[in-house]
């Protein structure tokens, strides 16, 4: 191979490098090496000056390949791609050194085993460099709208900004109307606004954007095709209403007689068989709960059917599906309370006055199951010494591992509506740390700090009793006054974990989004990129990917809208360069390939009379399974050959003896 | 009762430091659990049923002290001994921090350290290898003020443990020397 010209850049990376190993020795090492034209090291060969200077050395010289010994290729590998694609070098005739991360970050003890270790890295590439070759890419256009699935608070903003920049939305909702748990709240902290006041206009204006789609009582089933390309199925689940026909009267609900816990109310309060969400539900259509209907349980009633004064009950609805072609999907799917009865030491579930932080937020609504007075579910007698426990089931090992990020708020928004309620009511805060850390949020916890009536205990109650009358007694030690309190309360409110909600798991096979150790979605970066994923042209938006706030929420989706609109806008995808492709004179068709690809891109395919995997170049991600699984080697991946890795190997291994 | 975290007392930071043996100790003993975890909610406290009885003995507070390798005061008071092994703390632990393993932690190293055990051990000790059992059988009185004893509740009379020269010593050297 008489014509590979090979460049070696050894950078010293200021002292990350240079302070641990000699760059210049590795630079002498390589020189000598064979195919080499060229070695240099440099300060930093990632700036300006750095990148020139190997600009110049590929026109002097003649390179057709360079190694750069530095950092890891996640960090700099598109720098020095980008100096190759200037001098009209294709760019995957770069070959990256870690002599970073890989050796002076982590062999600093032994420097000079290290030095050992660079030299023996960039003669390693030195001998896979000859067996590189130009790698091109394709591009394919995108389909210019979007699916956003959950029409909470996230996917409301998200859609609407979306819609916005002229996308074609169709926003896919589980329950029947939009609004999600922001509409269930009373007040937003810190400002203490009216959730619904703020909430309510924009769930309007979704219905009303000519570019927006709402699918509601829909899920999303299946989801096929690639960034810019997917093909989604969604199941419109069976409302018993023809929505098209009906204008929302509600004259059904006024006189359906089935009864079920109403679960807006959190299960406070019943709902009718055919119901309404909530009040200002968009769209304004009612469901028919068939498992509480006596026309389904019983065979007996259809008064709604003889009520309704259009004709728009329908029985006999079955699920229909709708397939959507979409270039991007932001899941906007939020999150979902924990299940506090498995809580088991405080009985929630079993004490009726022992209530979720939600539930408190329904019975201290206007629209609630008790018109917005406090009064505890058991008897419904107003309260007077009322505990509020936070990190119910967070930053627990049994539990959740990690913090809920809206629990301290949200005790102290309780605390304002236990004191405007019943001002003579004694409010104990029982915390771990208060963690006050959003704009405003400081001075919300200054405000309540000096509250008459208001403690605040440093302390977590360990067991919780209930006394006949429907009181809850418990001990808690304070440990800023170093005494067990011993409290007798009318109500307990636990602000509880949060978890994904429960058709995560499934949406996020169909999506191929991984997720983290709590379940939520897994971004690609959680500083710099935290509202995309591995997964092109998905997005996130919201609590899906950690628990958040409103505030941090609607940055989020309208951060992930904005990634969206630019991946839309851009007009294209490109094949992602380390493309699995087979040699099809070897290949044997057994389609073993096919079988383990997560990505759905292998076709086996008659060829001139046998069979042969395909490879889809736009669905495949380049995650090499179907190359270590294939038995006759006939499978390949770009940038990865068998014989570019077996070169390096054998270089390392010392050489074939 | 003896104040366990030395008062008004101004400590070192050096004294600190050279006690944080004593926490790898503790850290290897009490292994899976992790007392470095600990973020003082004080759980284990509101459960313990020693504190109860004992306002001094806080099992969080033991663990803040072994933590920073403060076990000097805090064995010189005995108070560790209080633990009566519920378990309740570990059980409602939200950090896995089991206090209880810590406290069985330092009360073996405190035998280890020369720390003279309570006597009711010593008693303990004597009635497992002599009765087979920590605590002798006892008549209690029910709720009616009547006294309940073996025969009454026609339970059978107790088995003398069998009983080995080699069996005691072993027991003995396990008790640390308690047992003399």
């Amino acid at each position: 191979m008489s014509d590979v010209r090979i460049g070696v850049y050894v950078c010293h990376c200021g002292k990350n490098i240079g302070g641990v190993i000699d760059p210049a020795k590795v630079t002498e090492f390589a020189g000598k090496l064979p195919n080499v034209v060229v070695a240099r090291d440099y300060m930093y060969m990632c700036s300006s000056p750095g990148q020139s200077l190997i600009e110049e050395d590929i026109k002097r010289y003649g390179l057709n390949r360079v190694i750069v010994a530095a950092c890891s290729p996640r960090m700099h590998e598109p720098t020095f791609q980008g100096v190759l694609k200037r001098t009209g070098l294709n760019p995957w005739l770069l070959q990256m050194v870690n002599i970073r991360e890989h050796v002076t970050w982590v062999h600093d003890d032994v420097p000079q085993r290290a030095e050992e270790k660079a030299k023996e890295l960039v003669a390693a590439a030195v001998a896979r460099a000859a067996h590189l070759h130009e790698i091109t890419t394709e591009k394919f256009p995108v389909v210019s709208s979007a699916l956003v699935i959950g029409g909470g608070i996230a996917g409301i903003r998200a859609s609407l900004d979306l819609a916005n920049a002229g996308i074609k939305v169709y926003l896919v909702e589980k329950k029947q109307s939009i609004g999600g748990k922001m509409a269930q709240l009373d007040k937003t902290f810190p400002t203490l606004d009216c959730s619904q006041c703020i909430l309510t206009p924009l769930m309007v204006e979704v219905s009303r954007h000519p570019n927006i789609s709402i699918y509601a009582y829909s899920e999303v089933v299946d989801v096929s095709g690639s960034a810019g390309d997917f093909k989604v199925k969604v199941k419109l689940k069976p409302t018993y209403v023809d929505w098209d026909k009906c204008t929302g009267c509600g004259t059904c609900v006024e006189k359906c007689p089935g009864r079920a816990p109403k679960e807006f109310d959190e299960g406070l309060s019943n709902r009718k068989a055919i119901y309404f969400e909530f009040a200002q539900a968009v769209p304004r259509r009612p469901v028919i709960d068939a498992e509480h209907c006596l026309w389904f349980t019983r065979g007996i009633c259809r008064v709604c059917e003889k009520v309704c004064p259009v004709g728009a009950i329908d029985y006999s609805q079955k699920e229909r599906y709708v397939e959507l072609n979409v270039g991007a999907i932001v899941v906007a799917i939020g999150y979902e309370l924990y299940d506090l009865s498995k809580i088991r030491e405080y009985g929630y579930g079993k004490f009726k006055n022992v209530v979720s932080g939600l539930q408190f937020e329904r019975i201290s609504s206007a629209d609630g199951p008790t018109k917005g007075r406090i009064l505890r579910p058991s008897d419904g007698k107003e309260p007077k010494t009322i505990g509020i426990v936070l990190c119910a089931g967070s930053r627990d090992e049994k539990h959740k591992k990690y913090c809920c990020r809206y629990g301290c708020a949200a005790a102290l928004k309780h605390v304002y509506y236990i004191k405007h309620s019943i001002p003579d009511a004694k409010v104990l805060i029982l915390y771990t740390d208060i963690r006050a850390f959003g704009k405003g949020y400081e001075e919300f916890y200054q405000r309540f700090r000096g509250e008459e009536d208001v403690f605040f205990i440093r302390g977590r109650p360990a067991e919780i009793f209930e006394n006949k009358d429907g009181s809850l007694i418990f001990d808690v030690y304070d440990s800023n006054t170093g005494q067990l309190v011993n409290v007798k309360a009318d109500l307990v409110v636990l602000e509880g974990a949060v978890e994904p909600p429960k058709e995560w798991e499934s949406l996020r096979r169909l999506l191929k989004v991984s997720c983290d150790p709590g379940g939520f979605a897994l971004e690609l970066h959680p500083k710099l990129r935290p509202f995309e994923t591995t997964s092109d042209g998905v997005f996130l938006a919201g609590a899906i990917q950690g628990p958040k706030d409103i505030p941090d929420t609607v940055a989020h989706a309208a951060a992930a809208a904005a990634a969206a609109i630019g991946f839309l806008s851009k007009g294209y995808v490109e094949s992602v360069p380390y493309l699995a492709f087979v040699n099809e004179d070897i290949c044997s068709g057994c389609g073993l390939c096919a079988s383990v690809c997560p990505y759905d891109a292998i076709t086996i395919e008659e060829k001139e009379g046998k069979r042969v995997a395909k490879v889809n170049v736009i669905n495949c991600k380049g995650c090499g399974t179907c190359v270590a699984t294939c038995p006759s080697g006939a499978m390949q991946q770009n940038y990865f050959t068998d014989t570019q890795l077996l070169s390096e190997v054998v270089s390392l291994a010392g050489g074939v003896k | 009762m003896v104040v366990l975290t030395g008062g008004s007392e101004v400590v070192a930071l050096e004294v600190r430091l050279l006690d944080s043996r004593v926490l790898r100790e503790v850290k290897e003993l009490v292994r899976p659990h992790s007392p470095q975890h600990c973020y003082q909610c004080a759980k284990c406290t509101s459960a313990c049923t020693a504190t109860k009885v004992i306002p001094d003995y806080k099992p969080h507070l033991i663990v803040a002290l072994t933590r920073l390798g403060l076990i000097k005061n805090l064995l010189d008071s005995g108070i560790i001994w209080a633990c009566t092994e519920c378990w309740k703390c570990s059980e409602y632990c939200p950090q896995d921090v089991a206090p209880v393993e810590v406290v069985i932690a330092l009360k073996n190293l405190s035998i280890a350290m020369g720390y003279k055990p309570p006597e009711d051990l010593k008693m303990m000790a004597k009635n497992v290898v002599e009765l087979g059992y920590i605590s002798p059988p006892i008549e209690v009185l029910s709720k009616e003020f009547e006294m309940y004893g073996r025969n009454a509740l026609a339970l059978p009379e107790l088995v003398k443990p069998y009983t080995h020269e080699g069996t005691i010593n072993n027991l003995k050297k396990l008790l640390g020397g308690v047992y003399e």
